[in-house]
C-alpha cells in the first residue's frame, strides 16, 4: 500500500486545511528594529550570488570572447546590479587612450586614426590650431620680407628674361633677312620689311617671283622656329613655377621650422603623432602656396580675419576624449541602432553636393566604450536593424570601422571616406530575458562564441530566517535610493508577505526590484496621506489593494457575468457530469482566477475521449496533452484487459477564447467519471489540478488566485459553509491567500482541501468512497470507481451486442447510445 | 606738395589688343580720386592691317603655338567689336564715378601715337593679366606700385598721385627707384600713410632703370615721369610699353 493510500484511508484529505496553512505570515515582533531607518542598507545584492560570481569572472577574464550576457526580466535590477560592479571594476582601472581621426595626407579618404594618452588628444587639437594660427602670422611676414621679394624680383627677371630673349633673338635674325616680328592681339606674325618698313601688300606685289618666293620660304623658315619657341613656352614656364615652388619651400621651412620644432618635442614620447606632425609640415611646406592664396582672399574681404579654421586639412579630430574619466569608461547605449554603435560619417552640402572629410566623422558607443564597458539591452540591438550583425562583425574583428551602411551598400555616389579601423578592447554586456538568451544560444552560432557568460540572475530566493533579517536591508537600500519613508516592523512584514504572494511560493521571496520598488513608493504615498512618519502594514496592503484595483475590471466585469447568470456557475447542489473547474486569466503583472464550468458526455464507443476545445482548436497542446492522459488513466483503471468501448467529450462551457494548460484535467476527469458513474458532482466546490495516468494529482499555477476567484463567487452569493476549493497537496507550498480568504476559513464558512490523488478529489466531490480495488483488481460495487467499472462493462456488452448486430466488432463509435 | 594734380587729362591709349575690364576700372578710379578727366584714344593698327593683307599673312597663336589666317576683314571688324565694347565699358564706369571722358581715334601704332601727345598724362594698360586682379575685389586696384623718383616736377606729381592712391587705399607696397637721395620726409610720408616702401637707390642708367621700372617684380603700375626717359628712342620705348606686365602712367608736363 502507498503511502498515498494509506493517507487516503486514514481521510486525512477531507480535512479542510487550516487557516495557518494557507498564509505564511511573517511575524513583526521578530525584527530587533522599530523601523527600517535603524538597519544598515546592503552592501552587496542579495540573493544574486550566482550572478555575481558570473560578473566577477566574466570582467576579470581578459581573453576573446568573454563578453556577457546578463539575464534575468525586467525589474530584477540588473542596471543597478551592472552599474555597481562595472563602476568599482571601472574604477580601479586606468582610463583608455585617447582617439583622434587625422588627415591622411597620402589619401585624404582614408583619414589616420591616432591614440593619445587620456587628455593628450584634446591638447595635440589645441596645439595644432595654435600652431596654424603663429603659421598664419610667421608665414605672412616671411613672404613680406625683402629678402624674399628680393629672390622673388631676381627669378621673375630671370625667367622674362628667357622668355624674351628667344623672341629677341628670333626678331633679329627674322630682320637679317628683312623680315620682323610683329605682335597681333593673339600671337605673332611675320612680314617683310625693306628699310625698317613693312611692304606694303602693292610693294611686295611689285617684287620679282623669285624674290617672292625667296620672302615667303624665308617667313616660312623663321615661322617654324617661332612655332618651336613657343612650344617651349609651356615647359619654361613649368620651370619658372617649379623654381618658384622650391623658393617658396626654403623661405617656408624658415617660417616652420621652429613652430612644428616645438610641437614634434612635446609628442616626442608618441611616434605616431610625430609621425603624422611631420606629415603636417611636409605638406604645409608643400602647398605654402595655397597657404598665401586663403590669406590673400581672406584679405580680400571675404570673411573676417584668417584662423586655423580655414586649414581643416591640420586638424584633429578628437573621436573620444577621456580627460574627465577617472578609469575605464561604463557606457549605457539605451538606442543602440547600427550608427549609434560604430560612428557615423557626416556630410555636409557644397553647391548642392555632399561632401565629407576626416573632422565629420563621429564616434559610436564603441568608440566610447573602448577600453571599457558597453551595456546593450539584447532586444533593442537584435531589432534595430543591421546593429546585431554589426556588433558581432565589431567583437570577431576586435576593430571598429565607421563605415555609411549606404557605402557598405552601394546605395549613394557621395564622396565617401574609408577611415583606419581603431583596434577594440571593450567588454560588452547585453542585457535580456531568459528567453532571449536561449533563443540566440540556439539560432546564432556565432552567439556563444562571442557571448561566453551567462550571468543568470535569480527572480526570487529562499524565504528563510537569513532572508527574513536581510530583506529589511534591501528595503532601507531602495529607501535610500527613492528617498522614501522609513518602514515600521509591520510594513517590513508585509512587504515581505507580499513578496512571497507575488512569487505564489510561501518557501520564497520575490528579488523583483522594480515591483518592490513601486511598491514601497505606492506605501510611501499613502503613509504621506495618513500623515504617518513611517510606512505600517495598513499603508503596503492600501498599495497592494489599489494596484489590484486598478486592474481589476476585468475580473469584476468577468465575475459579473457569472453572478447575474450569464456565465453558468452552480456554487450550490450537485449535478452529474458537471464540475466547476477554475481557471486563471494573466493580465500583464495582474491576474485573477474564476470558476469554470465543464461538462463531460460518454457513451458507446471507439474509446476516444473528445476534446472539443481542441476540437474547435480552442485547446493548446498542453491540454490536449491533459486529455489524452485522461484516456490513458480510463482505459488503464478501467479496461486493462479488454477494449474502453466508450465515446467521451469534454467541454469547457461557455468558453469562447483559447483554452491552454492541463489544471483542469482533474475536474474534466471527475465530470467524465460523474457521466459515467451516473454520480452526482458537488457544485458547492471547485477543484484544480493536472492529473498523471496513474492517478495522481500534480502541482498547478496561479493557486491563489483560482481560490480566490471562486471564493469571490461563493461569497457575493453567500457563503453557505460547505463551499471551497479542492488543490493539489503539491500547492501547499504556494498558498498565500488574501486576509478575507483565510478569515472565512477560520470562521468555517469556506474551505480548502489539498489532495493527492484522483481518488481523494473524487470522494471530495462526489461524496462518496472512490473505493480500493482488489487482488483482481475490481472495486466495491458501491464505490465510485466500482459504479464506472460496472458502467464499462455494461459498454462492453452493449458493444458486443451492437457488433454482432452489425457484423463488424468494436465499431460502436457513430453508434445512437447516448448514455447522458 | 603744391604741385597741382587736378584738371587734367589722362589718355588711355587702346589697340586691337584691346584693355582688360579690371585695368579700366582701375584707371576711371584713379581719374576719380584725381578729379581729372579720361580720353579714349582708339588706335587702329594700320601697319598690322598692312601685313594681314599680305597674300601669305598667318598667325602663330601664343597660346597654343598653332598657326591660323590672319584675315585683314577678321582684324578690322575685331576692331570695330572692340571700339563697342570699350566704349560701353568705359561709359559704365565713368557714368557712375562721375568721370568726365570723351574718345578719339587715329591710326598707328599704340605707343607712338600716344607718345605724340604732350598735354596730358599718358595711360599704357598692361599687356598682360595684371598680378593685381585678385586685390581689386578689395579696391586695390595698384597694390603694387613703382615710381621713379628724380625730384623734378613730375616725379613730384607722381608722389602726390601716389599719396592720393595709397590714402584711398588703392595701393599697399611701393618700389621707389630714385636716381640720387631720396628726401626722408618723403619716404616716412608715404610709410606713415599705411604702405610698404621698398627703396632701389642704386644709380642705374636711364636704358636699365627703364628696364628695372618695367621689368619684374611684376607690379600694377608704373608712375614715370616723362623727363626720365627723355633720351629714349622712341622704339625702345614701344618695346619696353608693350613687354611691361602691369600699366604704366607717363607723366607729362
Amino acid at each position: 500500500m502507498t503511502e498515498q493510500e494509506t493517507r487516503r484511508r486514514e481521510g486525512g484529505f477531507r480535512n479542510p486545511l487550516t487557516p495557518d496553512q494557507l498564509y505564511r505570515t511573517c511575524d513583526p515582533t521578530s525584527f530587533d528594529f522599530q523601523s527600517t531607518s535603524e538597519v544598515e542598507p546592503l552592501d552587496d545584492h542579495f540573493g544574486q550570488e550566482r550572478a555575481v560570481d558570473a560578473l566577477r569572472l566574466g570582467l576579470d577574464i581578459r581573453h576573446r570572447g568573454y563578453n556577457m550576457f546578463l539575464l534575468g526580466s525586467t525589474g530584477l535590477g540588473k542596471h543597478e546590479l551592472l552599474e555597481e560592479y562595472l563602476n568599482a571594476k571601472a574604477g580601479a582601472r586606468e582610463p583608455p587612450d585617447d582617439c583622434c581621426y587625422v588627415n591622411n595626407f597620402d589619401a585624404s579618404h582614408k583619414p589616420v586614426a591616432l591614440r593619445l594618452p587620456a587628455g593628450r588628444g584634446c591638447r595635440l587639437r589645441e596645439d595644432m590650431i595654435r600652431c596654424i594660427e603663429d603659421l598664419i602670422d610667421s608665414i605672412t611676414a616671411t613672404f613680406q620680407s625683402d629678402e624674399y621679394q628680393a629672390r622673388l624680383q631676381e627669378m621673375g627677371e630671370e625667367y622674362s628674361e628667357r622668355e624674351q630673349k628667344a623672341f629677341r633673338e628670333l626678331d633679329e635674325k627674322a630682320r637679317q633677312e628683312n623680315i620682323t616680328l610683329v605682335q597681333t592681339p593673339q600671337g605673332y606674325t611675320l612680314a617683310p620689311v625693306k628699310e625698317d618698313k613693312i611692304l606694303s601688300p602693292a610693294e611686295f606685289e611689285d617684287l620679282p617671283e623669285d624674290e617672292k618666293k625667296k620672302i615667303q620660304e624665308k617667313i616660312d623658315e623663321l615661322k617654324e622656329e617661332l612655332k618651336s619657341i613657343i612650344r617651349q613656352l609651356p615647359a619654361l614656364v613649368k620651370e619658372g613655377k617649379e623654381k618658384l615652388k622650391e623658393l617658396n619651400r626654403e623661405f617656408s621651412q624658415l617660417a616652420i621650422d621652429q613652430l612644428f620644432a616645438d610641437l614634434r618635442k612635446r609628442y616626442e614620447d608618441l611616434p605616431a603623432v610625430v609621425e603624422h606632425i611631420d606629415a603636417v609640415k611636409a605638406d604645409v611646406v608643400e602647398n605654402v602656396d595655397a597657404f598665401r592664396q586663403q590669406q590673400d582672399d581672406r584679405r580680400q574681404g571675404q570673411g573676417g580675419k584668417l584662423t586655423a579654421d580655414h586649414f581643416p586639412q591640420y586638424h584633429v579630430n578628437v573621436l573620444v576624449d577621456n580627460s574627465e574619466l577617472d578609469g575605464a569608461p561604463v557606457i549605457y547605449e539605451d538606442n543602440p541602432t547600427f550608427m549609434n554603435l560604430v560612428g557615423r560619417i557626416e556630410h555636409v552640402a557644397i553647391q548642392g553636393t555632399l561632401t565629407t572629410n576626416f573632422t565629420l566623422l563621429k564616434p559610436g558607443a564603441l568608440h566610447q566604450a573602448n577600453g571599457g564597458y558597453l551595456v546593450l539591452d539584447a532586444v533593442k540591438v537584435l531589432t534595430n536593424p543591421f546593429a546585431w550583425e554589426t556588433l558581432k562583425r565589431t567583437l570577431r574583428a576586435r576593430e571598429i570601422r565607421i563605415q555609411s551602411l549606404e557605402h557598405m551598400y552601394s546605395f549613394a555616389s557621395t564622396v565617401q571616406l574609408e577611415p583606419e579601423p581603431i583596434p577594440l578592447n571593450t567588454k560588452v554586456v547585453l542585457t535580456g530575458d531568459r528567453h532571449v538568451y536561449y533563443l540566440l544560444e540556439q539560432y546564432d552560432p556565432e552567439f556563444s562564441e562571442l557571448f561566453k557568460i551567462a550571468a543568470d540572475m535569480s527572480e526570487d530566493v529562499e524565504w528563510n530566517g537569513e532572508s527574513t533579517a536581510t530583506y529589511p536591508r534591501l528595503i532601507r537600500t531602495l529607501q535610500d535610493r527613492e528617498e522614501i519613508r522609513p518602514l515600521d516592523r509591520s510594513g517590513v512584514a508585509r512587504v515581505i508577505e507580499h513578496s512571497a504572494r507575488q512569487v505564489q511560493d510561501n518557501q520564497k521571496l520575490s528579488l523583483h526590484m522594480g515591483r518592490l520598488t513601486n511598491l514601497l513608493c505606492e506605501s510611501d504615498h499613502w503613509a504621506e496621506i495618513r500623515g504617518s512618519e513611517t510606512i505600517a502594514a495598513e499603508d503596503v496592503q492600501k498599495a497592494v489593494d489599489a494596484a489590484v484595483h486598478r486592474l481589476d475590471q476585468f475580473r469584476e466585469r468577468s465575475h459579473e457575468s457569472i453572478l447575474r447568470d450569464i456565465m453558468l456557475v452552480d456554487t450550490t447542489g450537485e449535478r452529474v457530469a458537471q464540475v466547476n473547474g477554475l481557471s486563471v486569466y494573466q493580465l500583464g503583472d495582474y491576474s485573477f482566477g474564476k470558476p469554470t464550468r465543464i461538462t463531460a458526455t460518454a457513451r458507446l464507443g471507439s474509446g476516444r475521449v473528445l476534446d472539443i476545445e481542441r476540437e474547435v482548436k480552442l485547446g493548446g497542446r498542453i491540454h490536449s496533452k491533459g486529455v489524452m492522459i485522461i484516456s490513458s488513466f480510463l482505459a488503464n483503471r478501467f479496461a486493462r484487459d479488454q477494449p474502453l468501448p466508450l465515446s467521451a467529450t469534454l467541454a469547457f462551457e461557455q468558453s469562447y477564447g483559447g483554452v491552454e494548460g492541463d489544471s483542469a484535467s482533474v475536474a474534466e476527469l471527475t465530470a467524465l467519471l460523474s457521466a459515467l458513474s451516473r454520480i452526482p458532482v458537488r457544485q458547492y466546490l471547485a477543484v484544480t489540478g493536472s492529473v498523471n495516468q496513474h492517478g495522481q494529482v500534480q502541482a498547478i499555477g496561479g493557486v491563489n488566485e483560482k481560490i480566490e476567484g471562486f471564493f469571490d463567487i461563493c461569497r457575493a452569493r453567500g457563503l453557505a459553509g460547505g463551499q471551497g476549493v479542492v488543490i493539489p497537496r503539491s500547492n501547499l507550498e504556494h498558498l498565500m491567500l488574501r486576509d478575507d480568504v483565510i478569515e472565512a476559513v477560520a470562521a468555517g464558512r469556506f474551505h480548502v482541501y489539498a489532495v493527492a490523488t484522483m481518488d481523494e478529489a473524487l470522494e471530495l466531490l462526489m461524496g462518496q468512497p472512490a473505493g480500493t480495488p482488489d487482488d483482481k483488481g475490481d472495486f466495491p460495487a458501491d464505490s465510485i470507481n466500482g459504479r464506472v467499472m460496472a458502467r464499462v462493462r455494461d459498454l462492453v456488452e452493449l458493444s458486443k451486442k451492437y457488433s454482432a448486430s452489425r457484423g463488424r466488432p468494436g465499431d460502436g463509435d457513430e453508434g445512437d447510445n447516448d448514455d447522458d | 606738395m603744391t604741385t597741382d594734380t587736378r584738371r587734367r587729362e589722362i589718355l588711355v591709349p587702346i589697340d586691337i589688343r584691346g584693355i582688360n575690364r579690371t585695368a579700366l576700372e582701375a584707371v576711371v578710379t584713379m581719374a576719380q580720386r584725381l578729379d581729372t578727366s579720361l580720353l579714349g584714344l582708339f588706335v587702329e593698327d594700320i601697319f598690322l592691317q598692312q601685313i594681314a593683307e599680305l597674300p601669305f599673312t598667318t598667325e602663330v597663336v601664343r597660346s597654343s603655338g598653332a598657326e591660323r589666317d590672319l584675315y585683314a576683314d577678321t582684324l578690322k571688324r575685331r576692331n570695330r567689336e572692340l571700339v563697342y565694347t570699350v566704349e560701353a565699358r568705359f561709359s559704365e564706369f565713368a557714368t557712375s564715378r562721375r568721370v568726365r571722358f570723351r574718345f578719339d581715334y587715329t591710326s598707328g601704332r599704340r605707343t607712338p601715337a600716344a607718345l605724340e601727345r604732350s598735354d596730358c598724362d599718358i595711360f599704357f594698360p598692361g599687356r598682360r593679366t595684371p598680378r593685381g586682379a585678385r586685390h581689386a575685389v578689395q579696391g586695390e586696384y595698384y597694390h603694387r606700385v613703382k615710381l621713379v623718383y628724380d625730384d623734378s616736377p613730375q616725379s613730384q606729381r607722381a608722389l602726390e598721385i601716389l599719396h592720393a592712391l595709397v590714402k584711398n587705399g588703392h595701393t599697399r607696397e611701393i618700389f621707389v627707384i630714385a636716381e640720387r637721395r631720396v628726401p626722408r620726409t618723403l619716404l616716412s610720408g608715404l610709410a606713415e600713410s599705411g604702405a610698404r616702401v621698398y627703396l632701389d637707390n642704386t644709380g642705374l642708367s636711364e636704358h636699365n632703370r627703364l628696364q628695372r621700372m618695367l621689368g619684374n617684380p611684376a607690379c600694377d603700375l608704373v608712375l614715370l615721369p616723362r623727363d626720365s626717359i627723355a633720351s629714349t628712342p622712341r622704339d625702345v620705348l614701344e618695346s619696353a610699353f608693350e613687354r611691361a606686365a602691369g600699366s604704366v602712367l607717363l607723366l607729362n608736363g
